[in-house]
């Protein structure tokens, strides 16, 4: 689904990626971890296409397409879907106006018809149920006043409803409790039926109890360094990443 | 006074009998003198009246087309109103206006109907600085046409009455004055929506003088819908009594050369007024904004949000005065101007002006141009939506406020239809 080849992205003249190579196949979940500043997070954004990134080489195919060619829209529409480690407040654009004009942006893609206000609403309120959300979240501006659990909850919530192939999470568990990241987890696995597949960023080895990996890596100085099972981030957690070279 | 002012004036072709005749030919003078004004004035700095001096505009005197004028109004969509009527260049289309079957107690005519009817003279051109002020003069010299609206003491009328400006030039280009008069009585209640619409060159002056008795309430909407070559000068003067309350919500919507003046006079303790504006513009559009707000007695309240958002080469002002007399303690003013910029052409020029006489006396203002948010726009496109429609969405959140204290308002749905349709046509995916 997902192959990366010897990525190299730069900030601000800064390499942060070096050649960085992984591939993620349909069904499967991967974690990136990683010490601060190892490029976890720039991995993430520059899949979703956020400005700011020069790719200096490497390539990126989804699905055989050429990702990195494709208008940050065009990607979402593919089925890449980014959840945001500090998601954006819209003041004045309603959560349910969003989520509606968001859905039938990708259905107009794939050419299919809008959906109709009934069977949007019987959605999001399913969806809704799933994440214990309550139903003023509907009413809300998007994010505007959230806390951090439910500006991530809220996340969780585009994720469940726009159903993409490739889910990428953006340290979706800081600042969340262990209620608020059982929920996030329960909306993740929801979408795991062998077809989609997810890579969480992540720092703690925390949210790997509840959406479990098929693969861990280990990201350092913008390269894979090391990869395993699960079994790695327990390793992980209890010594720290000091064996790659870093607190 | 040039040639072309001296045109334009001998193209009134009106009679000038009766003290209507003498207001105009009063006034006639008054506008030789002036003239237009220019950028060396302050309150004109910004704001250019260049192509109205170049376009030797005339007083339309043909017959009215009413044909025409239907089809103007084709495509709009007007709210239900109590009445309604209907100025094509400045005159009147009978066929198109329907001001009877008002409740007792209120009295609707065509300006040029109102001469003899009580009220009218006591009250129109009152207050006016017709020397000084050259579109009330050039206003006054055409005087001619427009609403003439009393409500008596108590009464309330439901919906709005709704005045459609149409211009259209043609071979010449035309000027049009349309005159409205609005007097509420102690109590009383109404609503007026003005839409202007135009086509070709042309240039409306609007004036609409508005006086309310103690604790009335008035709801003033002005919709400007203008073409390309249209220049409007709308200019709203409002005297409150004791308690009274008027809203104005201005929107400014149209492809030409807008400029509006709001000045209210808060005469007697516990007034309070609203003033709302909202300009969404695009290449070659120039929209001014200009209010002044006299607070005269104590105990008053204003508010005022005005807000743009400009696109491509489009210019904006703002020019808000608010004078706090010496006498009007415990004054309560907040006046707010924010813009967006969605292109590095387009450009906003600002001016807050506080003059304050009196100590005790409560008086906010702030200001913001900026551009949008770059993230916003960014996790809009993130779920999949198009850069086009994320900048229609993030400005339209953005505009939409200026509507959100009329929800209630029987106009409000037709004035929502508007800015929606606006923001698409502007910046959605098909701009």
């Amino acid at each position: 689904m997902l192959e990366i080849e010897n990525l190299h992205v730069r900030v601000d003249e800064t390499p942060i990626l070096r050649g960085l190579n992984l591939s993620v196949n349909p069904g499967e979940v991967h974690a990136i971890m990683g010490p601060n500043g190892s490029g976890k997070s720039t991995l993430a954004h520059v899949l979703s296409g956020r400005p700011g990134y020069e790719v200096t080489d490497g390539t990126v195919l989804f699905e055989g397409k050429d990702l990195l060619a494709m208008e940050v829209e065009e990607r979402a529409c593919e089925g890449v879907f980014l959840a945001f480690q500090y998601p954006v407040e819209l003041p004045g654009v309603g959560n349910t106006y969003f989520l509606k004009t968001a859905l039938n942006a990708r259905r107009k893609h794939r050419g299919e018809p809008e959906l109709d206000a009934f069977d949007f609403l019987a959605l999001i309120n399913q969806k809704m149920d799933l994440l214990e959300m309550d139903a003023s979240f509907k009413q809300r501006m998007v994010n505007v006043g959230f806390s951090g659990g439910e500006k991530k909850r809220n996340e969780v919530l585009q994720l469940v409803m726009l159903d993409p192939k490739l889910a990428l999470l953006d340290e979706t568990d800081s600042g969340l409790d262990i209620d608020a990241l059982q929920v996030v987890a329960k909306g993740v696995n929801s979408l795991r039926d062998g077809n989609r597949a997810v890579v969480v960023v992540t720092h703690y080895q925390r949210l790997l109890d509840y959406i479990v990996p098929d693969f861990v890596h280990v990201l350092k100085d913008g390269q894979i360094v090391k990869s395993g099972d699960k079994s790695l981030a327990l390793e992980l957690e209890e010594r720290g990443y000091a064996e790659f070279g870093a607190a | 006074m040039s040639e072309q002012i001296q045109a334009l004036l001998a193209s009134h072709g009106g009679d000038d009998s009766g003290w209507l005749g003498a207001l105009r030919v009063e006034a006639r003078g008054h506008f030789e003198t002036l003239g237009f004004p220019t950028t060396r004035i302050e309150d004109w700095k910004y704001t250019s009246t260049r192509a109205l001096r170049e376009a030797r505009l005339v007083h339309d005197t043909s017959a009215v087309d009413e044909a025409q004028a239907a089809a103007m109004m084709a495509n709009l969509e007007l709210p239900d109103g109590a009445g309604r009527l209907v100025l094509y260049n400045g005159r009147l289309v009978v066929g198109l206006s329907d001001v009877e079957g008002l409740p007792t107690g209120v009295t609707a005519l065509p300006l040029g109907l109102a001469a003899e009817a009580p009220g009218f003279r006591e009250h129109l051109g009152a207050g006016l600085q017709v020397s000084a002020e050259p579109f009330t003069a050039l206003n006054q010299a055409f005087l001619q046409d427009g609403l003439f609206l009393s409500i008596e003491k108590g009464v309330e009328i439901s919906g709005p009455l709704v005045v459609v400006h149409l211009a259209r030039g043609g071979n010449e280009a035309i000027l049009s004055n349309p005159r409205n008069l609005v007097v509420l009585g102690d109590n009383a209640r109404a609503s007026v929506l003005e839409v202007g619409l135009g086509e070709g060159t042309t240039c409306t002056n609007t004036l609409t003088e508005v006086v309310l008795g103690p604790g009335a309430r008035m709801d003033h909407h002005l919709w400007q819908l203008g073409g390309p070559s249209t220049h409007h000068v709308g200019r709203i003067e409002a005297r409150q009594e004791r308690d009274s309350v008027y809203r104005a919500h201005t929107l400014s919507l149209g492809k030409g050369w807008v400029r509006n003046d709001v000045v209210v006079g808060m005469e007697a303790p516990g007034a309070a007024c609203t003033l709302r504006g909202l300009t969404l513009a695009d290449d070659g559009q120039h929209v001014d904004h200009h209010t002044t707000i006299h607070h005269r007695a104590a105990h008053c309240t204003s508010r005022e949000l005005y807000k743009g958002v400009l696109a491509g080469t489009s210019r904006g002002v703002f020019g808000g005065r608010i004078v706090v007399h010496k006498d009007a303690q415990r004054s309560d003013s907040d006046q707010s101007n924010h813009t967006l910029l969605l292109s590095e052409a387009a450009r906003m020029d600002t001016k807050p002006q506080l003059e304050i006489f009196a100590d005790d006396v409560k008086a906010a203002h702030g200001t913001t141009v900026g551009q949008l948010d770059g993230e916003a726009v960014f996790y809009l496109r993130s779920r999949g939506i198009p850069k086009a429609q994320a900048v229609q969405m993030l400005a339209g959140a953005f505009a939409r406020e200026i509507l959100d204290d009329m929800v209630d308002s029987p106009v409000y749905e037709a004035a929502l239809f508007l800015v929606e349709t606006q923001l698409g046509s502007l910046y959605g995916e098909d701009a």
